[in-house]
């Protein structure tokens, strides 16, 4: 993982964060980005609506992980600047049940989330699902 | 393994307990003219499909899937809950309007005709895949209907996770769910059409599980797994919570 | 900056209780909050909730709300833009609660 420093928009180091999918847990996520979103020269209009989208995901995950009779699943939020914008990843290892059949798309069906972003990824992998939200952010 | 991928339309027991479910919803919101249990499973379909219905809510949620939008579209993609005190004049659906459903339903337009408002509540049953509870009423949809249509989605979401359950952790997803969501009292009525048992034997068996808390559940869920998916769930892990 | 630390007061004005939140609203802490205005509710036909102050708030707080205006009046003060407002006009519960912004 590269960093780069002093570039254009004064590029901030990338934020990784991880914690157990609880409703605790919540509250950590959003201080630690409240924290980040200011070095990536976010404002806070913009921050807001990412702390949105970012807490729908993440509160998703924990209500699904306390449902299921796993224990232990980790959520990881890690956030980056992109050249023209951000890319926020939340990624948990907890499941419903079975995985998926087949790589598609795996939705909380958040159309809030994708009104509140520019694109929304998501990529189910062996050990949980990821969803990478992208916001560009204009001068 | 691989498992054979999870179709709620296969699974006549599951519809069958999910239009109970509506039953009893109707029951409760006497000015339902309208109800409808829509899934939207990604893993299968881009699009989302109206799985159990009463009154016109087949023909109303078709609708609003095919574009038209509306409270049970915007509840699946925001995951919020959605009202509406009228729908043929709500200005966040401008093209939902009695002429466009009509169309596509001529023979319901008498009833189409006396719907006002609609309330949709969605949830999460898989990784993939969203569900929306709702309800088309001759009235204003009103807080109330939300917050009655949020305790059915509860339960609702547990049949389906239950029934798409592959093993035996399925027991333990409805008795977390119904734990953790206070849904007891729902998955009371729901076992009494059901188990087609009176209320007594209902209250009898939830009594005696209820001296023991986790009995409680237990039977609860299997008896529901029981009735949906037909078979004895597999044998029971020790009782330690 | 923001203060997120959650916090609930009720008081009651002349016309009706009036529940005030501050900082973030979650699924650690919408227990406390629905029943807060549970409380609040029950000695009256209607209720103010000040969420002006609140910096944080999802679908989850939604869900709370609806339930308490099924049984009660519900009166809510919040900032003029932002996602509380957002929500609020997705859901549709801005149009069976009195919705006063404040800035």
């Amino acid at each position: 993982m590269t960093t780069v420093s002093g570039a254009h928009r004064g590029v901030p180091d990338p934020l990784q964060i991880r914690v157990p999918a609880i409703p605790a847990s919540l509250a950590v996520i959003r201080a630690r980005l409240r924290r980040w979103l200011p070095t990536a020269a976010v404002n806070p209009a913009t921050a807001a609506e990412l702390l949105l989208a970012v807490g729908e995901a993440a509160s998703n995950a924990v209500e699904h992980a306390t449902r299921g009779a796993r224990r232990d699943v980790e959520l990881e939020v890690s956030a980056r600047a992109t050249e023209t914008g951000l890319a926020v990843t939340i990624k948990d290892n907890g499941r419903w049940h079975a995985p998926p059949n087949r790589p598609g798309t795996r939705g909380h069906g958040s159309k809030l989330m994708t009104a509140l972003v520019d694109t929304v990824t998501i990529t189910p992998t062996p050990d949980g699902t990821t969803v990478e939200m992208r916001k560009e952010l204009h001068p | 393994m691989s498992p054979v991928h999870f179709q709620p339309t296969q699974h006549p027991q599951l519809l069958a307990l999910l239009h109970r479910i509506l039953e009893r919803i109707q029951s409760d919101l006497y000015e339902a003219v309208g109800l409808a249990i829509t899934i939207h499973d990604r893993r299968r379909d881009e699009h989302a499909s109206v799985i159990a219905a009463l009154g016109v809510g087949s023909e109303l949620v078709g609708a609003q899937l095919s574009g038209l939008g509306g409270p049970v579209a915007d509840a699946l993609a925001y995951q919020v809950p959605v009202l509406s005190l009228d729908l043929w004049t709500d200005d966040r659906w401008p093209q939902l309007t009695l002429d466009a459903v009509s169309e596509r339903a001529p023979h319901h337009t008498d009833d189409l005709e006396q719907l006002h408002g609609e309330a949709a509540v969605p949830g999460v049953w898989a990784d993939d895949a969203t569900v929306a509870v709702s309800c088309t009423l001759s009235q204003p949809a009103s807080a109330a209907t939300v917050a009655s249509l949020i305790t059915y989605e509860q339960l609702v979401s547990a049949a389906l996770i239950t029934t798409a359950a592959e093993n035996a952790t399925a027991i333990e997803d409805i008795i977390t769910v119904l734990q953790s969501r206070g849904a007891i009292e729902q998955a009371k009525g729901a076992l009494m059409g059901l188990v087609r048992c009176d209320a007594e034997y209902a209250w009898r068996m939830l009594r005696r599980a209820s001296q023991e808390f986790n009995v409680k559940l237990r039977e609860l869920s299997v008896a529901l797994v029981e009735h949906v998916s037909g078979a004895r769930p597999s044998s029971p892990t020790p009782e330690h919570r | 900056m923001t203060n997120s630390q959650f916090r609930l007061t009720a008081a009651v004005a002349e016309q009706s209780p009036v529940v005030t939140a501050t900082g973030d609203i979650d699924l650690a802490n919408v227990g406390e909050f629905g029943d807060t205005l549970t409380k609040a509710a029950a000695q009256s036909d209607s209720i103010t909730v000040d969420l002006s102050e609140v910096s944080y708030c999802d679908s989850t707080a939604v869900r709370a709300l609806f339930a308490v205006a099924a049984t009660t009046k519900l009166a809510l003060i919040v900032p003029a833009e932002g996602p509380i407002t957002t929500l609020l006009g997705i859901s549709g519960l801005d149009r069976v609660a009195t919705v006063v912004t404040r800035n």
